[in-house]
């Protein structure tokens, strides 16, 4: 009982400093998992909500192959898009479907605002010859998944193309 | 009286200091232990309720199917808000054994992106029933069986 100690009251003030620390720290690192594995999850229902109201049409396409089909050779696809919907748009692929299946993938940046019409172009040294007079269908896809621009390949205009 | 007390009370023991110590060590390595164990299974089951919540906002889509010779091109598309991972593919005929998938799977399909699942074995555009695709989230699957485009 003659033992020296550290007396109640600085004794309970440890013991509550421990342990609202020990909360804080748990808190912390149980609200960091769970907001951001909740916060993703918010963040693509408000995009799929704004995208509701998005709405993209593709009016023309054209197709350049420059003489050539070869690989190396510079091969243009230019696209007038235009915006009818209520958001603001960023086309993010162009994708070519030919008649025989194939598929292929290019490349698109750049932004389209409410009722605008842009002219979209992506060159391509790659070789175009499942391309050339082959194409079935062009898609062309948003950062709104949900939102797709076709045009027919009928409507392409065929520029130098073997 | 008095020895009986001092048998029960002088034993020697660990300094309160030491035992001191000696608790809090014990306390901190359970706590520990405690903590290491909550972080691994929590985390595991984060992940994997995660990526069933990915699910509930995942789609696949069909948008053409190409017969060309014995070969068939299925073209899918992903409108949906978290990427799809194709598991297998099934190409049925009216008659005749099925389609062989020669896609590696798994194929991953990222958000508005469109992929190409292939087939050897196509029936003939008549003779095409339906072509199913799988995917690794539980009960996303789609089944085309509308008009192919042949050539």
């Amino acid at each position: 009982m003659r033992s020296k100690g550290v007396s109640p009251l600085v004794a309970t003030t440890i013991l509550i400093i421990i342990a609202v620390s020990l909360s804080y720290v748990i808190f912390n690192w149980q609200s960091f998992s769970i907001g951001s594995f909740s916060s993703s999850f918010e963040t693509a229902t408000k995009e799929k909500l704004q995208c509701q109201r998005a709405s993209l049409a593709v009016f023309s396409a054209s197709y350049n192959c420059n003489t050539f089909c070869d690989e190396g050779t510079a091969h243009t696809i230019s696209l007038t898009l235009h915006n009818p919907g209520n958001i603001i748009l960023n086309p993010r692929s162009i994708y070519l479907k030919n008649s025989t299946g194939g598929l292929f993938e290019l490349s698109a940046s750049g932004e389209l605002g409410l009722g605008q019409t842009l002219i979209f172009q992506n060159v391509s040294t790659a070789s175009c010859e499942g391309i050339s007079q082959k194409i079935d269908e062009i898609v062309v896809t948003t950062d709104c998944p949900e939102v797709v621009g076709i045009l027919p390949g009928s409507s392409i205009s065929w520029v130098s193309c073997p | 009286m008095k020895e009986i007390q001092k048998k029960r009370f002088g034993k020697k023991g660990l300094e309160p200091f030491v035992a001191d110590i000696l608790l809090i060590i014990i306390g901190i390595s359970i706590g520990g232990l405690l903590l290491s164990f909550s972080t691994g299974f929590t985390g595991e089951h984060l992940e994997q309720t995660s990526s069933l919540l990915n699910c509930t906002v995942a789609e696949l889509s069909v948008t053409d199917v190409y017969l060309v010779g014995n070969k068939a091109s299925v073209i899918v598309r992903n409108p949906g808000r978290s990427s799809v991972v194709i598991s297998s593919a099934k190409l049925y005929h009216k008659s005749g054994p099925e389609g062989i998938v020669t896609t590696a799977f798994p194929l991953v399909v990222p958000i508005s992106s469109l992929r190409s699942v292939e087939f050897v074995g196509a029936p003939i555009c008549g003779n095409f029933d339906n072509v199913q695709i799988f995917t690794s989230c539980p009960g996303l699957s789609v089944r085309y069986s509308g008009s192919p485009k042949c050539s």
